[in-house]
């Protein structure tokens, strides 16, 4: 196990030393080096705005806009961040304005719409499948779908998606459980019509 | 806080959830808005298309023009020939020829060096003797399209020029007119 630590720590180091040595020609203006970051990138990033906004339309839109601003602005990343975290913070922020724009609700309301379901069956009733979460994460209203991206998918803690979406931690938190919450019984609900039928 | 099968899940499988690639032709825009080409002034666009026109009705004559001789014009003259059957002509290219040498003066007078306007004029003027050359080497290809050919080559100068100068004139009534505000705020 120490091994297997040290072989990852050692290739995770290697990757960020290419990467910044990639960062460096592309400040000068480097076209090669510019499209070898977009192809690192581009993929998990599409893959992050498709969550957040749920149109491919707004998500290629959103994409590009973030990788004009990576690359006008990658003389002010200091490196205090990997160049990948320092990117989805732009492209996060901007699928933000995004839905701040077109007046999307970034915080669900807490109501009563959903029928409780209690935790444990859940957790112990649903059958868990990449296709099956990703198809019930879209039908999530969009704040939902927002808070349960930053925090699963994106590994953002609480603290960091209040300041992203501008609300309380407390908020955060208790919009990421009920999401979680409902991601659940979708899933359940759809599992019950396949086992029906 | 520790996590439930779900979160587990997709702890597990994190790079698993992105499916989706973007469309090909998104690099292309985002390289194209931060490699921007440098902006063209009106007029070396208009001097861009005014020569293309220029090249596109010469080409135009060589592949579609007339081939037809007619005997009874072998003994003709082209010049001749081109005033017999087009009376007009050489009237307009005089017209033409005097208003792209008034224009070149203002261009002078104005102190206007623009290589690349200079440039595509000669371009122009190459076209046109290309033309001539046709003309004077085959005066039985003579016809109406060789002549329209010369005309456009004319008229295509001679508007470029016109657009250069108006451009100018402008730009230069609007600062004498700002001149006098600036003057008073010192």
């Amino acid at each position: 196990m120490a091994a297997e630590r040290l072989i990852k720590s050692k290739s995770a180091a290697m990757i960020e030393n290419t990467h910044t040595a990639l960062v460096k020609d592309c400040l000068t203006g480097n076209r090669k080096a510019q499209y070898r970051l977009y192809r690192l990138y581009s993929k998990a990033m599409f893959n992050t705005c498709l969550r957040m906004l749920k149109s491919r339309e707004d998500a290629e839109d959103v994409l590009q806009n973030s990788f004009v601003d990576v690359f006008s602005k990658l003389h002010m990343f200091r490196g205090d961040s990997t160049i990948g975290a320092w990117i989805k913070r732009i492209v996060i922020n901007n699928c933000i304005n995004f839905i701040k724009k077109r007046k999307m609700i970034l915080t669900e309301l807490d109501d009563n719409r959903f029928k409780k379901v209690p935790e444990e069956n859940t957790q112990i009733d649903i059958q868990l499948d990449i296709q099956k979460i990703n198809d019930a994460l879209y039908q999530l209203p969009t704040g939902y779908r927002v808070v349960f991206s930053l925090y699963a998918l994106e590994g953002f803690d609480h603290k960091e998606i209040s300041e992203i979406i501008g609300t309380t931690v407390s908020t955060s938190k208790s919009q990421y459980s009920r999401a979680k919450k409902r991601l659940k019984e979708i899933l359940k609900d759809r599992q019950n019509i396949v086992q029906n039928s | 806080m520790s996590k439930d099968r779900l979160e587990q899940f997709i702890d597990d499988h994190n790079e698993e959830f992105d499916v989706e690639l973007p469309s090909l032709k998104l690099w292309g825009e985002i390289d194209a808005a931060i490699h921007p080409k440098p902006k063209k002034g009106k007029w070396q666009t208009a001097s861009r298309s005014a020569a293309a026109i220029a090249l596109f009705i010469v080409a135009g004559y060589f592949v579609f023009g007339s081939t037809t001789n007619d005997p009874k014009n072998l003994n003709t003259s082209p010049v001749a020939l081109i005033s017999e059957k087009n009376p007009e002509f050489s009237e307009m290219t005089e017209y033409y020829s005097n208003q792209i040498n008034k224009n070149m003066s203002r261009l002078t007078a104005l102190g206007h060096h623009d290589a690349d306007l200079y440039r595509d004029i000669k371009q122009m003027e190459l076209y046109y003797d290309t033309l001539n050359m046709e003309w004077a080497k085959n005066p039985h290809k003579s016809d109406e399209q060789l002549v329209n050919a010369m005309v456009e080559n004319y008229r295509s100068r001679y508007m470029l020029l016109e657009n250069v100068v108006n451009h100018l004139d402008r730009n230069r009534n609007n600062t004498s007119r700002v001149k006098p505000a600036l003057t008073n705020l010192k």
